[in-house]
């Protein structure tokens, strides 16, 4: 009933109706009975009524559901407006579609990554350990274990870590993602099982000891197809058999917002899958992420006392091995001080770039509906004269403000939606089972409604002071050409600043491409182009020991055969190829107490084959590189970069030759040193690194580094074909070294692109900005141009007449969205590597993109001035 | 002289303000009619109007029969 009242035109305007009907119908009945026939009373009556569609108007206003109605009257006006100039709705709307959906692509990101709890119940008390004061995320297990028996302030400890390893499936071995989980990780995150059941703490009886593994469910869902019976499965991961005990919901992925394993595997199992045996290596700090929930009642500084406590405890016991025990909490779903820090910033810049986006949008539009309002000045007029109230005129105004807004929220919103769609299925870095999911939730949606109100309202209230200084008697009389004055404008001012906001974010994309070109032909100390890394972990099939050499170089003389192949190298780990750093401690010669405190460089460590510098494409500057020679019973040796040679020994030449020690006493002869480069992030600064020979330092994980000369794709195949010749079962992926830094590179690539999307919205809202204001202020003033032109001025003096007042405001908005560019994107410097707003390029760039934005935005209608006929113009009226 | 109609802007904004409620019924005369009645807050509302109106009726009253040397 209630609706009724509201919504219900007809039938409160029956209601009326009736009611009025009635009071003639007794009136009639009254005069009836006073002895006049029945029409005559009833024409009698209906004139004593008085304007009954007048009364029944002013009933509906007194009535509260005329709100709504009125609405409905106003919307269905500015709909007929509005279709009948089309080139201003759809302009106007595809404005507000892109401002909107750009806001609420970027809203949508920020939300899931930074509002977004995570999917667990208690989130809000689950914290992360960082370590010291780099903030290391990473731990011993060792240490994991102490830290999980010892604290008093946390419900339980989780730790975990990540691998991957060949799951043999009968037919052909496949290469799958493990999260390596301590048994409590299921029970304290407190996720029930999709499929059967997890692993518990007291499956855990030592090493090797739970043969089972959880499935996530989309991996489940995509190569199990679903199958219920799958539990009590047994599954072949790197050769050892183990059952499969349940499925995780399809929500769940992991702690850490990105990563989604496709299996989960007790960490006591950890060496049937890797290489290294890590669960008794107390000084190996650079494993496990840990984390856990605090007991209730505790705070984060209560906890960080009770873990430095546990950790001084711990310094004091082992002090060969701890260092720097000391922890600070962090949220894991972004690991914490990692990688929070530099994505939150960036993506609360990206979000203050797109509102701006959405204020030059606005005045864009304010500024067009300032002008529409000028030209319907004359009808403003007519109604108010006709006894109209400025209420009623002004929400007429704001409804279609409010209307175009709304379709274009809603376009907008419906593309991005789609686009964060995308997004979150997208895996942005081939090799890691890394998505981005930000698909969008209630909060995206409303935001996005909130934004399109707003913003409708803000672009609608523009004209409205216009509207309520003008008077309808002069405007009548004089029509709406009366008041062109010099003054500034509203309007002006808004074109001003929005050029000043387009400009700077036009100067933004511009430093943000620049600094990742630059990044992309920085020296990284190798030559990433026309290389194919196949990565093979020979642990997945079993090689152990002395095999594990053999089989290495069988691999490489196979692949050698490949023709149009220059060199094969092999290298451990890839720089940069994403895997974090992996890096030893180093002490000078003469050192002798062998503490960390007295290290003398923390080199990063590459294992090598000969040739690895020569398929890379490293210069080597003095020495040798290392041969098949240097062997366990040879010497040990080494190649260093410059950088390690200049901060131990002085110098490159004074390098070679010279020793250095290892933590473990291990004397090391440097037979060679080679270029600086960049290993770990292409940001970081310069480091220290060395290459120890393979045959010295067995690892079984080794990437082929193929220089080839030819068409990858083929390539790639072929390198498939040479390996399984070696070894059948080796699986082997295969990825151009370009790619394989996807990782490193991803974060300034993203934030080019979106910066790079940003600017181009910001370019084309300029465009449209300049060419309407532009546009409006021609056809104002065509008729005294026409005359002009008549009594015969020179093409470029009307041109001036027309279009110098836009080109001064262009002007003006560019100088100053430059400065302000230039100014914001120091904030830039800190993501994109070599982005320095002090680059002439960039300068001039943005300086010719403004000028050639304005020159298009001004061309068409110069030529509408240009062609002005005067007999025709002068005609008019 | 005012029509009878205004007299029903007057009635649906007394309504819409809670002072009157109105509900159909049949008229003496056989007819559907709407019959209008005071609420609570309406005599409310009626008994200080009335108060008002009094006391400005009595103001003037008393303005009115004022005698020259009294003002």
């Amino acid at each position: 009933m209630r609706f009724g009242k509201w919504f219900g035109r007809s039938e409160s305007g029956d209601d009326i109706e009736q009611e009025l009907q009635s009071h003639i119908q007794h009136r009639a009945d009254d005069l009836e009975s006073s002895g006049l026939d029945r029409a005559e009373a009833e024409r009698r009556a209906r004139i004593e009524f008085g304007g009954h569609g007048r009364f029944k108007e002013e009933c509906q206003e007194a009535m509260s559901g005329t709100f709504v109605e009125t609405m409905a009257q106003d919307a269905r006006f500015s709909l007929r407006v509005l279709r009948k100039s089309p080139g201003f709705t759809i302009v106007a709307v595809l404005t507000l579609a892109l401002a909107i959906g750009a806001n609420a692509v970027v809203f949508g990101v920020l939300n899931a990554l930074m509002l977004r709890p995570l999917h667990s119940p208690r989130a809000a008390s689950l914290y992360q350990l960082e370590r010291g004061p780099m903030k290391s995320p990473r731990q011993s297990y060792a240490d994991y274990l102490d830290l999980r028996d010892r604290n008093h302030t946390f419900a339980d400890l989780i730790t975990y870590d990540i691998a991957e390893a060949a799951l043999d499936t009968g037919a052909s071995t496949a290469r799958v993602w493990l999260e390596l989980p301590s048994g409590n990780y299921f029970d304290d995150l407190g996720v029930q099982p999709y499929l059967g059941r997890y692993f518990h703490p007291a499956d855990e009886h030592g090493p090797n000891s739970v043969p089972y593994v959880v499935l996530s469910y989309s991996y489940w869902h995509a190569h199990f197809q679903n199958d219920r019976t799958v539990v009590g499965r047994v599954i072949n991961l790197n050769k050892h058999p183990f059952t499969i005990a349940g499925v995780t919901p399809p929500e769940f992925h992991d702690p850490f917002l990105f990563a989604f394993p496709d299996f989960w595997m007790p960490i006591v199992d950890q060496e049937q899958i890797e290489a290294e045996k890590y669960l008794d290596a107390r000084g190996n700090h650079q494993l496990l992420l840990m984390m856990g929930h605090l007991k209730t009642g505790v705070t984060t500084a209560q906890a960080i006392a009770d873990l430095n406590s546990v950790g001084a405890y711990l310094q004091k016991a082992y002090p060969k091995d701890e260092v720097q025990m000391n922890f600070t909490l962090a949220r894991p779903s972004l690991m914490g001080a990692f990688l929070g820090p530099p994505i939150r910033a960036f993506v609360t810049g990206l979000m203050l770039l797109a509102g701006l986006i959405l204020l030059a949008a606005c005045a864009n539009l304010g500024g067009l509906f300032a002008a529409r309002a000028a030209d319907r000045a004359r009808e403003v007029a007519l109604r108010l004269a006709l006894g109209a109230s400025w209420g009623r005129i002004l929400r007429q105004l704001l409804t279609e403000a409010v209307l175009i807004s709304l379709v274009g929220g809603t376009a907008g919103l419906s593309g991005s939606v789609a686009l964060l769609r995308a997004l979150s299925t997208w895996q942005p870095i081939p090799k890691f089972p890394l998505h981005v999911p930000v698909n969008p939730d209630a909060t995206v949606y409303a935001v996005a409604l909130i934004l399109t109100l707003v913003s409708g309202l803000l672009f609608g209230a523009v004209p409205v002071r216009q509207v309520m200084r003008a008077d309808p008697y002069q405007i009548v009389k004089a029509g709406s050409t009366a008041t062109m004055g010099r003054r500034v404008t509203v309007r002006d001012v808004l074109l001003v600043a929005q050029i000043a906001v387009c400009a700077v974010l036009v100067t933004c994309s511009m430093v943000a491409v620049r600094g990742l070109l630059r990044s992309l032909h920085g020296g990284f100390g190798f030559e990433p182009q026309g290389v194919l890394l196949g990565d093979a972990d020979l642990s997945m099939v079993g090689y152990s020991g002395d095999s594990v050499a053999a089989m290495q170089r069988r691999m490489i003389d196979s692949v050698k055969q490949i023709p149009e192949v220059e060199s094969v190298g092999l290298v451990d780990w890839a720089p940069l190829g994403g895997e974090g750093w992996r890096g030893a401690l180093v002490f000078t010669d003469r050192t002798m107490d062998l503490r960390p405190a007295n290290a003398a460089a923390g080199p990063t460590m590459f294992k090598i084959s000969p040739e690895y510098f020569h398929a890379a494409r490293t210069r080597l500057l003095a020495g040798r590189d290392v041969s098949w020679h240097d062997d366990a019973q040879a010497p040990r040796v080494a190649v260093i970069n410059r950088e390690f040679a200049r901060k131990v020994f002085g110098s490159v030449t004074s390098a070679v030759g010279g020793y250095f020690k290892m933590r473990d006493g291990t004397r090391i002869q440097v037979v060679g040193v080679v270029e600086d480069g960049k290993y770990n992030s292409i940001t970081e600064d310069q480091d220290t690194a060395m290459f120890l020979p393979l045959r010295q330092w067995p690892s079984t994980q080794a990437s082929l580094v193929i220089r080839y000369l030819r068409d990858p794709q083929q390539l790639a195949a072929e390198v498939r074909a040479a390996v399984r010749k070696v070894d059948a079962g080796l699986p082997v992926s295969i990825l151009t070294w370009t790619r394989q830094m996807d990782l490193t590179l991803f974060p300034s690539r993203a934030a080019t692109v979106s910066l790079g999307i940003l600017g181009v919205m910001g370019a084309m809202l300029a465009v449209t900005g300049i060419f309407g204001m532009a546009a409006y202020s021609i056809s104002k003033r065509l008729k005294e141009l026409g005359i002009r032109m008549a009594i015969g001025a020179q093409r470029w003096q009307i041109l001036q007449t027309a279009l110098g007042r836009a080109i001064k405001l262009l002007a003006l908005g560019s100088g100053a969205g430059l400065v302000l560019g230039l100014l914001a994107t120091r904030v830039l410097a800190a993501i994109v590597y070599q982005a320095t707003p002090r680059d002439p390029l960039v300068l001039a760039g943005v300086v010719l993109a403004m000028a050639s934005l304005g020159l298009l935005a001004t061309w068409i209608p110069a030529q509408r001035a240009l062609g002005a006929d005067p007999k025709i113009l002068l005609r008019e009226e | 002289m005012i029509e009878q109609g205004a007299l029903y802007p007057a009635l649906f904004r007394l309504v819409r303000q809670g002072l009157l409620k109105a509900s159909w019924g049949i008229s003496e005369n056989n007819r559907r009619a709407k019959f209008y009645e005071l609420t609570a807050a309406g005599r409310k509302r009626l008994r200080e109007e009335t108060e008002g109106w009094n006391r400005l009726a009595a103001a003037m009253g008393s303005a009115l029969a004022a005698q020259p040397e009294e003002v």
